[in-house]
């Protein structure tokens, strides 16, 4: 194997294809000690994928990668590996087809990079045969491809961050096995580095067909990157498939409790996440009367009208009253004969902003009191607003629903 | 081992052998020296050939000058001619009959001591940990200060009791120790800071033990157990060498081949076991070797202080490796050793100190300046 330039044209310093590897969870419940990570877990890793694991701390991401590399038993249910259960395969033998790089891998004190990629051929030495000549080409390879062959005699302490994650990827690559485990490859690097690292992971793949399965916590960077994605919460999957179909808002909401949008860049062809962080969620508030014969009662003289004519100030603030909890709405704050009641404590955490009320229609929204009033429709008074922990009251005679705002 | 040296293979084959030398220390790449010779094949740069083979010099010397000084001293080349079957009988009888047990229990002693110190630092990942944290140490002082101390009244441990039985109490105590911290720290697994931490606590119970053996002793037995608790040779035999180095014949091949996972170890438990490490297997085979080195040692010579723990990090030091090396820190071990147990019969006088002072006396201020300087330079 000669020499080339160095990080040269892909395939120049292509490893002789690896071997294909494949993964499967099935009934698959993952433990440390007493605590259950992961349970009922069926997943499967297809050949030649790019496979981001995405969800919260602490729902099981890392303990599933784990299991995948056989470094964790499983308590009930088998990881198979190319078909066969990944614990009846000797340690060192997974290791010649796993590749697996740990959140944040410790180093010998004062190791070269050299050295420590050299270790990444550990699986394919014995005592006795320490340095083939194919351990020799593979590290070179392996240095060459991630950029780091002139900084191999260089100690891991004296390197930036980056050069350090690139040294440890080397070390996995070395290893020259068809499926690559990443736990979170990209932590504590900067953006530039982040996708630095990444375009070497997808570069790899796309040489040599790798499979690669990482934990990924950017969330844009994983539907980026990855083909597949596969979401996590509290031990589950809750949704995989592509990036486009994973990765919605209601999926961020249910797995991450986060408010976002996901908006399509056409330019580039990814997914944008924009957190839209701790304001509270808008939501539709439909006030209606309870009695559909009250049907013409009109919420404005009950407190209840549109604020348009309100002043700035006081549009959209509630005003919190300390009688069970009764608000207001409007400059005035008028008697809240109708208005939402909030019935927690914490009322001055409370936000509640909107436009006016309009009115609609109720029997025209799906789902809405369809059949209480065969052939007529019941007037509803309907605005959006952004509310914090909603506990609604009504005062009799009126109905007050609430409905998450699209 | 025969090694042929080879120039990379992965540079083109039409240089010259010193140019692709030259080259690695520039360019970087795969540096160090490949060593094939059949299906044997290792990596190493030159610093961790040569270094070894200094020490091996200075160990040589030691030797001989230990052999050498004495009360009757005799030149160093007749004692080389003796140790080839040379010199004159009177000459013959105080170097093979009483000077070189001395030397070879002092230097067996020291190797053992201080490859089992490597093992020990590298598998706790911790540069201060060494086999006494493993219980042997004071597992075998309990052992052998209860025989000083109950074995008989006033002084009166002699003959077979004190030739035979107080290095298999201390060797007993010793293997005990090592197994209860072992039990003790198995639990899911052996995890380098439970067993370092099992191991203290282990430590500090059985020297409560010692001392209370101690006080409750006589003056004359608690001299003795003074004695024996610093580590001296002055009572080597070749009893006492037959002993040690067949555990030392033993532990160095075994060593060979438990330094390949030894290397691995030196990661976190997920990346070495990745590697394909079996993690516990390999720990549980090096500590047991760790141990029973640990153990013949104290019982041939007491517990020598520091030697353990300086030896490795010279080792690591001067050769400028990531892992503590296994055979330097032996032969460094032995050397140390030696040398001490020479200063200590030769540069007080009449006075004669026990090697235990002396390693102590000689390795802490060593390392202390190769941690300033490597601090200077390295920031290590």
């Amino acid at each position: 194997m000669n020499a080339g330039p160095d990080r040269g044209l892909p395939g120049e310093h292509e490893s002789p294809i690896p071997p294909r590897a494949r993964l499967r969870a099935s009934n698959l419940e993952l433990a440390y000690g007493d605590r259950t990570v992961v349970r009922d877990l069926d997943l499967d890793i297809p050949e030649g994928s790019v496979t981001a694991i995405i969800g919260p701390n602490g729902c099981g991401k890392s303990t599933l990668l784990r299991a995948f590399g056989r470094l964790l038993r499983p308590r009930k249910g088998t990881v198979l590996l190319d078909g066969r259960p990944i614990h009846a395969i000797a340690r060192r033998q997974v290791a010649e087809l796993v590749g697996f790089l740990p959140q944040s891998p410790v180093a010998p004190e004062g190791i070269t990079v050299a050295d420590l990629v050299a270790r990444g051929r550990h699986p394919h030495q014995s005592w006795y045969r320490r340095w083939s000549s194919d351990d020799e080409s593979a590290v070179e390879r392996a240095l060459r491809r991630t950029g780091m062959y002139e900084l191999a005699e260089r100690p891991m302490e004296e390197l930036s961050g980056r050069q350090r994650q690139r040294a440890w990827i080397a070390m996995t690559l070395a290893q020259e096995t068809g499926l690559l485990l990443l736990d979170e490859p990209t932590t504590h690097l900067d953006l530039a580095h982040q996708i630095d690292v990444l375009d070497l992971v997808e570069e790899l793949h796309a040489e040599t067909n790798r499979t690669v399965v990482m934990v990924l916590h950017e969330l844009s960077l994983a539907a980026r990157y990855a083909t597949r994605l596969v979401a996590m919460k509290d031990g589950r999957v809750v949704a995989q498939g592509t990036p486009r179909d994973v990765l919605t808002e209601d999926m961020l909401l249910d797995v991450f409790a986060l408010r976002a949008r996901i908006r399509h860049d056409d330019e580039t062809g990814s997914i944008v996440v924009v957190p839209l962080g701790r304001r509270p969620p808008r939501r539709t508030l439909i006030v209606s009367p309870a009695d559909p014969r009250r049907r013409d009662s009109d919420p404005q003289g009950l407190g209840l009208g549109p604020l348009t004519a309100a002043a700035p100030s006081a549009r959209g603030r509630p005003t919190a009253t300390a009688d069970g909890g009764a608000v207001g709405w409007g400059e005035s704050a008028r008697p809240a004969a109708l208005a939402c009641g909030w019935a927690t404590a914490e009322q001055s955490n409370r936000t509640c902003e909107g436009g006016g009320w309009t009115r609609r229609q109720a029997w025209a929204q799906p789902g809405f009191a369809s059949g209480q009033l065969p052939g007529r429709g019941r007037v509803s008074w309907v605005r959006t607003v952004r509310i914090a922990k909603t506990r609604m009251t009504m005062r009799p005679g009126w109905n007050c629903r609430a409905r998450q705002a699209g | 081992m025969k090694a042929v040296r080879r120039p990379r293979p992965s540079t083109a084959a039409s240089e010259p052998a010193t140019a692709n030398r030259a080259s690695l220390g520039r360019d970087g790449g795969v540096g160090g020296i490949a060593l094939r010779v059949g299906p044997l094949s290792a990596r190493c740069r030159p610093r961790v050939l040569l270094v070894p083979c200094v020490v091996v010099l200075a160990l040589i010397t030691a030797f001989i000058v230990g052999v050498a000084h004495g009360d009757v001293p005799i030149p160093a080349l007749d004692v080389v001619r003796i140790l080839l079957g040379g010199g004159n009988a009177v000459d013959r009888m105080i170097v093979i009959e009483f000077r070189l047990p001395r030397v070879v229990v002092g230097a067996a002693v020291g190797a053992a001591l201080g490859l089992s110190g490597a093992i020990v630092q590298g598998i706790a990942r911790n540069p201060l940990a060494s086999p006494e944290i493993l219980g042997v140490t004071s597992g075998a002082a309990v052992g052998a200060v209860s025989v000083i101390v109950l074995g008989g009244s006033y002084g009166a441990v002699g003959g077979h009791l004190a030739r035979i039985g107080i290095p298999s109490a201390a060797i007993v105590g010793g293997l005990t120790a090592a197994a209860a911290v072992y039990l003790l720290a198995l639990r899911g697994g052996l995890s380098g800071n439970r067993v370092l931490l099992v191991g203290i606590g282990i430590q500090a119970l059985l020297s409560s033990l010692v001392s209370w053996l101690l006080i409750k002793a006589s003056i004359v037995d608690a001299g003795r157990a003074i004695v024996w608790l610093t580590g001296s040779l002055n009572a080597a035999t070749w009893d006492d060498a037959v002993a040690v180095t067949p555990a030392l014949a033993l532990a160095l091949p075994a060593m060979s081949m438990l330094s390949f996972p030894f290397g691995a170890l030196n990661f976190d438990d997920d990346t070495a076991g990745a590697l394909g490490v079996r993690l516990d297997a390999a720990r549980s085979m090096l500590l047991l070797t760790a141990v029973v080195l640990t153990a013949t040692a104290t019982a041939a010579a007491g517990p020598i202080a520091f030697v353990a723990l300086v030896s490795p990090q010279l080792a690591l030091r001067l050769l400028r490796t990531a892992t503590p090396p296994l055979l330097t820190s032996a032969l460094l071990g032995a050397a140390l050793t030696i040398w001490a147990d020479v200063l200590g019969r030769t540069a007080f006088g009449d006075k004669q100190l026990p090697v235990g002072i002396l390693t102590a006396a000689l390795g802490a201020p060593y390392l202390m300046y190769l941690l300033v300087r490597s601090g200077k330079t390295h920031g290590r």
